[in-house]
């Protein structure tokens, strides 16, 4: 019993092996900057706070490796952000590949490479100070419940990399409130410039020196790899070109943000005036929008479902941004929740499509 | 016969346990359960309720009209609770407090109505009585296992009583914000059917419907 053909790997749409080739090309731009970006706002944030002889691991580590008083060049940004995200993407992919390994032989199925590209998405996600025992509890959390027990490669209703993001966010509040060089950088969940966002409003972003263009390039500081639209946005291109990812659901997500935004800034004041320019660049939508909530198997497979279901996650989002300031970003929630709401929305357009079709032929 | 008996008493413990096989009382143990304390205090409350409630009802079970007999059960089921209750408030109030609602809601605990329903009606009292406390035994294992981990990893603490020092006191033990909220019971309780179907295939429900793979010759 074959389900598909071996040959054609770069044209047989349906191959999975393609599929997981391309997602890993596409995550690499953003790879690179995500690594890029650690290295220099640890450099420039440790000249800021002029903090040395730090207990942390990484801090030493650094040290040991370029000494102290380093200038943020593009080497040492490099090793600095290296030393950062290596030890917590070694350990997402060791513990994914142990569970894996553990489904497959338990349950006798094929060993499934498609756990690589979780674990970097999942990376991605954590803060780049991380404790490593959250790295190793969030993704055995999303591996077992969300793909090994409830799921598996292309049959996952819940992506098991915002399960295991949710879990860490809900289960460690509090982890990085008295961390000397990244104190400044608010919980799991949110940027900073979300964060500043809510507390200082627009003046409290000037004041950091955030600008749009920094946001959309991402030389803010924030989680690994979500600062960077530019990145994500490259990495969403290539999966739009190779037909893995759905054009529609991002378009969707941008129009539902873009109109809650507007609503918003029109009713009220306040924290809710951020424009909707700044919604699309701050905390983690791109990214969040582009890699996780097009993931085929925990998405619409309308076309209406899928414009619909961008539509209600682009404005929960936002409402979920402006009128709860505890939860700055409000990404992962709501992409959590959308995906729950996915074979509902395709069952009604489904059952809207019968109706229509039953009275143009006279059922 | 005493063999029989002991079965009665033993057998919801695992082999018919209301938590895991029946899938009943889900609700309190996702409530109660964040500390092993109230845990306990919980599963004493129910089975002295499923106790009495078992003997009451059947002793009562011939006279019943058919028609009325689920207000009569409820009837005295709540006043047994009400009893459970006024004694935890007279005697251990602190904790009584902390079980707040759970208490009362014991009326609608769908085990204690199930076993007078279901067991009560059929049986004689004695054999009633032993199936009630085996219920609540049973209801109160998964509580216990449930509520230890729950504690342990929430807390780092069991009974009140600190084992593992957290990060906060100077140890190294990272509390688990999550355990404390109730979607963890639900990840454990999860984990506790599987492992004991794993232990015990029998309690394995058939699936409802047979997944049908494609085969070669159906492909058009």
């Amino acid at each position: 019993m074959r389900m598909y053909s071996t040959n054609g790997l770069l044209f047989n749409l349906n191959h999975i092996d393609r599929i997981q080739r391309l997602r890993l090309l596409a995550i690499a731009p953003v790879f690179i900057f995500a690594v890029l970006n650690t290295g220099y706002q640890y450099l420039i944030s440790q000249a800021l706070h002029n903090v040395t002889g730090t207990s942390d691991w990484r801090s030493r580590m650094i040290e040991n490796f370029l000494g102290e008083g380093l200038e943020p060049d593009i080497f040492s940004a490099l090793l600095a952000g290296l030393v950062h995200v290596l030890p917590v993407l070694i350990a997402a992919l060791l513990t994914a590949g142990i569970w894996e390994r553990v489904f497959a032989a338990g349950r006798g199925r094929q060993f499934d490479s498609g756990f690589i590209y979780l674990a970097v998405l999942f990376t991605f996600f954590m803060h780049p100070s991380v404790s490593l025992f959250h790295v190793v509890f969030g993704i055995s959390f999303g591996m077992v419940f969300a793909r090994g027990i409830f799921g598996g490669e292309g049959r996952s209703f819940l992506s098991p990399v915002l399960v295991g993001v949710a879990v860490v966010q809900i289960s460690f509040p509090a982890a990085l409130a008295d961390h000397p060089i990244w104190n400044n950088i608010a919980g799991y969940s949110g940027t900073t410039s979300l964060m500043t966002y809510h507390q200082e409003g627009f003046s409290g972003l000037t004041w950091s020196g955030i600008e749009w263009w920094d946001a959309f390039v991402g030389t803010t500081q924030g989680l690994i790899g979500t600062t960077s639209v530019a990145a994500a946005i490259l990495g969403g291109a290539i999966l739009v070109f190779a037909r893995v990812a759905s054009l529609r659901l991002m378009v969707g997500h941008i129009f539902g943000l873009v109109v809650a935004s507007i609503v918003f800034n029109t009713i009220a004041g306040g924290i809710m005036d951020l424009p909707w320019h700044w919604h699309l660049v701050l905390g983690s939508f791109a990214f969040g929008v582009i890699f996780l909530a097009t993931d085929p198997s925990s998405s619409c497979v309308t076309n209406s479902g899928r414009w619909t279901q961008g539509i209600i996650a682009g404005g929960l989002i936002v409402l979920l941004r402006v009128v709860n300031p505890s939860h700055p970003d409000g990404v992962i929630p709501v992409l959590l929740l959308v995906s729950m709401l996915s074979p509902l929305i395709d069952h009604i357009v489904i059952w809207f499509n019968i109706r229509q079709r039953t009275l143009r032929h006279g059922g | 016969m005493a063999g029989k008996r002991w079965q009665t008493l033993v057998f919801p413990l695992i082999g018919d346990n209301p938590l895991t096989l029946q899938i009943l009382g889900i609700c309190s143990a996702l409530a109660v359960t964040t500390s092993l304390d109230t845990a306990l205090v919980m599963t004493i409350a129910v089975t002295c309720v499923l106790g009495m409630s078992g003997v009451s009802v059947s002793l009562l079970r011939k006279h019943l009209p058919r028609s009325i007999r689920i207000i009569v059960q409820i009837t005295i089921i709540a006043s047994l609770v009400i009893i459970v209750d006024l004694v935890l408030k007279a005697f251990f109030f602190e904790i009584g407090k902390r079980l707040s609602v759970f208490v009362g809601l014991i009326v609608t605990n769908c085990i204690v109505l199930g076993r007078a329903e279901g067991f009560a009606m059929r049986n004689g009292p004695l054999d009633s009585m032993l199936d009630g406390i085996g219920n609540g035994l049973g209801y109160g294992l998964v509580l216990m296992i449930v509520g230890a981990i729950r504690e342990l990893l929430g807390h780092g603490s069991l009974f009140g009583m600190q084992i593992l020092l957290p990060v906060s006191k100077g140890g190294g033990f990272e509390p688990l914000h999550l355990m404390l909220l109730p979607p963890s019971a639900f990840f454990i309780i999860a984990c506790i059917i599987w492992f004991i179907r794993r232990k015990r295939p029998e309690q394995v429900e058939k699936p409802e419907f047979q997944v049908r793979l494609q085969t070669q010759g159906e492909q058009k």
